[in-house]
């Protein structure tokens, strides 16, 4: 496992694969407090109002400035994350996958090392930018609840966890990466639009719900206990990372 | 060591293997020999567990690879036919790599990575990404990396296509040298190659072997069939003239015509091919017409 560690950890950094993580979480942290700050001023220089206009914008509240941060993350920071996961099996077996399937291979090592690195590097991207928008949120918007926001951090990074065993299961499904990012996407897509319309409340996005109401310090209104969507995701996650394995395994002699 | 039992392979409608057979005895150097296309490295992918064969079974130090294929894996040391390896390592961090996967501790992988670098001529280049290696180079590093571990066995896929005169030459002094060790099968489709450094052949031809045997074997089976011709790579017009004054005397003796050859070609493996396809012509219209084949179980070199 320590070989197959060090070697993903090498190849996250030789081919600068951490680069889009940290510069798109850690803009989006930045970006959310000051464009809220700032929304106002923006507007009113921005259009052609007729003198005299007055913009009335309600001030923020500090919970929906973080949670817009969470949103951003929702989106920008899932293509990120689908740029740099889809390569990283199909890419390798592309490349090298007739010499190193020759070997004697442990593919759970394999995959786990693959998900550890990829979910190390993501999750501290995420986490830094997190801290460094509830820095500017408490300097331009209000205080921070820090002990809510660590709270809804680590529940963002379970959500990312998620993420990442379907881009990975995505990148193991085909050899090309192009390939494997169109199936994450449209995977992640299905799972943040349909789950919400027929399971509301649970699993992956009853974790959204829950970051929302961590956030804002507000009770989980739920029917369901609100540790199930964080047993769920933590379950499906486990599972996805798990089906990689029969799969990489069988197409060791398919391909 | 190595040993097939009637494997055969269909992709699609595609029949790449049909009932192969073949074994290969231990501490031997064996060709497999082959037109581009006949499916050899199809038989060395089985051989490592990259291809699951439709039927038939292959054992490798008595080792069944449908049932224990990390242990042949381990047993095996494998070179593409096309090797590419990590681009962003240097030559010494991928062997490394390639020792510590096959369970050299991590403190002893450095010394190893040297030695293989050493033993391949690639130690003036180990600190170069191999993604900056030439062809050439990348074969040379793909033996390293199929020696590391010493495992017994060595399955070569056209381990010198990518190698210049001299490379050519290195490495076939260095699997002379690894033979005395270690079971090696080396797919070309040269003859020339397999000559120089194999004890025995596996001639294979659209998916099915045609012959297998040691060198001494096959000239003893084919007897007066045999078709001997010494040839220099650089020839000039003169010696073509000879070869083909001998090569024809040397075909019609054993009953092959030769009028519609055209001797144009300098080369040995064109020239051998044409006599092959002669051969064949031959014994398709003598077995059509219900004579027994002058060339039946020929090869001719």
């Amino acid at each position: 496992m320590a070989i197959w560690l060090a070697k993903e950890a090498r190849e996250m950094v030789r081919l600068g694969r951490w680069i889009p993580l940290v510069a798109v979480y850690l803009f989006l942290g930045v970006l959310q407090p000051i464009t809220f700050k700032l929304m106002p001023l923006i507007l009113s220089s921005a259009s052609n109002l007729p003198e005299g206009t007055v913009i009335h914008i309600p001030p923020p509240t500090v919970d929906q400035v973080l949670y817009s941060i969470i949103g951003q993350y929702n989106q920008l920071g899932i293509l990120a994350l689908i740029l740099v996961g889809m390569g990283l099996i199909a890419g390798e077996r592309k490349l090298v996958g007739e010499w190193l399937w020759s070997k004697p291979v442990n593919i759970a090592h394999y995959v786990l090392a693959k998900f550890s690195v990829f979910f190390a590097v993501a999750a501290l991207s995420s986490l830094v930018g997190l801290g460094i928008g509830a820095y500017y949120t408490a300097e331009l918007i209000g205080p921070v609840n820090w002990s809510a926001l660590c709270q809804g951090a680590l529940l963002y990074v379970l959500y990312q966890a998620f993420l990442i065993s379907v881009i990975l299961l995505a990148s193991a499904l085909v050899t090309s990466p192009t390939l494997a990012g169109g199936i994450a996407l449209i995977s992640i897509v299905l799972v943040n639009l349909l789950l919400p319309m027929i399971w509301q409340g649970h699993f992956v996005s009853g974790l959204l719900e829950l970051i929302q109401a961590t956030l804002s310090q507000t009770a989980w209104s739920r029917s369901s206990p609100f540790w199930e969507p964080i047993v769920t995701t933590l379950l499906g996650t486990t599972v996805l990372i798990g089906l990689q394995i029969p799969l990489l395994a069988g197409r060791k002699t398919s391909h | 060591m190595i040993e097939c039992k009637t494997i055969s392979k269909k992709f699609g409608a595609f029949q790449a293997l049909e009932n192969v057979s073949f074994s290969i005895p231990s501490k031997k150097c064996y060709g497999f020999l082959g037109q581009n296309g006949a499916g050899k490295t199809t038989v060395l992918r089985m051989l490592v567990g990259l291809l699951r064969p439709d039927q038939g079974e292959i054992f490798v130090a008595g080792h069944s690879l449908l049932t224990e294929r990390q242990q042949v894996q381990r047993l095996c040391g494998y070179l593409p036919q096309r090797p590419e390896f990590y681009p962003w390592l240097s030559g010494e961090e991928f062997l490394r790599f390639s020792a510590e996967l096959v369970g050299v501790p991590a403190r002893q992988s450095k010394k190893t990575a040297g030695k293989y670098l050493d033993i391949v001529g690639l130690a003036d280049f180990a600190r170069r990404r191999v993604g900056k290696y030439s062809g050439g180079m990348q074969q040379r590093l793909g033996l390293a990396a199929a020696l590391i571990g010493d495992p017994p066995v060595l399955l070569l896929d056209e381990p010198v296509s990518a190698l210049d005169p001299q490379g050519r030459d290195s490495m076939f002094s260095l699997l002379k040298k690894l033979k005395q060790e270690k079971t090696i099968f080396l797919s070309s489709h040269i003859l020339h190659d397999i000559e120089q450094v194999c004890d025995g052949v596996v001639i294979i031809h659209k998916g099915q072997i045609k012959a297998q045997g040691t060198m001494p074997e096959l000239l003893k089976q084919s007897g007066e069939s045999i078709v001997r011709a010494q040839v220099h790579f650089e020839v000039d017009g003169r010696l073509i003239n000879q070869l083909q004054a001998e090569f024809s005397g040397a075909m019609q003796g054993i009953g092959i015509p030769v009028s519609n050859v055209a001797w144009q070609e300098q080369g040995l493996e064109q020239l051998f091919y044409k006599v092959v396809k002669q051969a064949e012509e031959e014994q398709h219209q003598n077995s059509s017409t219900g004579q027994g084949g002058a060339g039946d179980g020929n090869m001719a070199r």
